[in-house]
């Protein structure tokens, strides 16, 4: 648990090592936001539970990974293999059957395992799997470990592919409507802070890998300088207020799939109103790290993937 | 008499409260609700994340 004080309010951040876990607390009331899983979330609104999504957490960010050593080259070499996924409440698992019907396959060509995130390139690295499509560093992390290759990154499949979004209890909104703007304020600045400067925020991207490294994921800062920056629109943090035609391509695919039990209009489970105009957004802070930290994040370069 | 029970008692509650905000609440909860309650905090809000982009 961290704490973090803005503009008189505390918001104090809860981790969770799977999206399930974080629903749970979600309706519990144990957290009254979380980010999880765009169709996760939507499916939670078509079971009758009162949230709302009110921002994206990023763009792109995504990967499948395969063994570095296989003989998968395309899509196409994936018949018969066996693909992991976060869930199956997931844009992953959408994309993974937008793309097999793309390459007119059909269900159970490939296998597709839910699992946590977390266990994925161990589960690669022990060859129980043959690759898996999920949210950085878990992609990053077989890529630097030498037992995984980027077979795809999801921006160059689905351009402005969405993972996670920010999921608010309506009881939070209806009661406390400014409390929602601020979170939202501060996270819409701390992506433009990501994603501005030069180098397209190269060096705020260096920064943050440290302090996301060291005090909030509990990961290597390195495996997150890379992921930040290898390339550099492996992810992004702009553009993230929920747009009306992401949302109804994901329906459309949800419903197809079966995942969802029917159409929902947009503003059913959407509320766009707290999306900034990120233009006119101010970032209050210039840094996140001083003195000899800062230098140490500016001066040490993001690793090589093996080759 | 009275004044040695009432004494005992009182320094008998303090320390059964000390021990509830110890062991059951947390001093950083009791410290964040008493500044929400005085408006020195807006309010606190709990978000939840996992270490994936």
């Amino acid at each position: 648990m961290t704490e973090h004080s803005s503009r008189g309010s505390l918001f104090k951040s809860q981790k969770f090592s799977d999206f399930p876990s974080a629903k749970e607390a979600l309706i519990a009331d144990k957290v009254q936001a979380t980010f999880m899983v765009a169709p996760l979330a939507m499916k939670l609104v078509s079971d009758g539970m009162p949230v709302k999504i009110v921002y994206l957490g990023h763009r792109d960010g995504s990967a499948l990974v395969v063994g570095k050593d296989s003989a998968i080259r395309d899509f196409g070499d994936l018949r018969g293999t066996k693909i992991a996924i976060p869930s199956r409440y997931s844009n992953q698992n959408l994309l993974m059957r937008r793309m097999m019907a793309r390459y007119g396959m059909e269900e159970g060509d490939i296998e597709l395992l839910e699992m946590p995130p977390p266990d994925m390139s161990g589960a690669l690295a022990a060859a129980a799997i043959d690759g898996y499509l999920v949210g950085e560093p878990h992609p990053a992390k077989s890529e630097l470990g030498g037992w995984g290759r980027v077979l795809y990154l999801t921006k160059d499949i689905w351009p402005g592919f969405i993972s996670c979004v920010l999921v608010v209890r309506q009881d939070l909104i209806d009661q406390n409507r400014e409390l929602v703007q601020e979170l939202v304020d501060g996270i819409a600045a701390s992506g433009k802070w990501l994603d501005e400067g030069e180098n397209g925020g190269y060096a705020h991207r260096m920064e943050a890998a440290v302090v996301a490294g060291r005090y909030y994921y509990n990961q290597d800062p390195a495996l997150l300088k890379f992921v930040l920056s290898r390339p550099m629109d492996r992810v992004r943090y702009t553009n993230l207020k929920p747009l009306r035609d992401n949302f109804e391509e994901i329906m459309t695919l949800a419903v197809e799939t079966g995942i969802l039990p029917r159409r929902m209009e947009f503003e059913e489970y959407v509320d766009d109103r707290f999306a900034p105009d990120t233009f006119a957004l101010q970032v209050p802070f210039e840094h996140l790290l001083s003195g000899p930290e800062l230098e140490e994040a500016l001066s040490v370069p993001p690793p090589e993937a093996p080759r | 008499m009275k004044l040695r029970i009432a004494l005992i008692t009182s320094v008998g509650m303090a320390l059964v409260s000390v021990l509830h905000v110890t062991w059951n609440i947390g001093w950083s909860e009791l410290r964040d609700d008493v500044r929400a309650s005085f408006g020195w905090e807006r309010s606190t809000l709990y978000v939840g994340f996992l270490p994936v982009t």
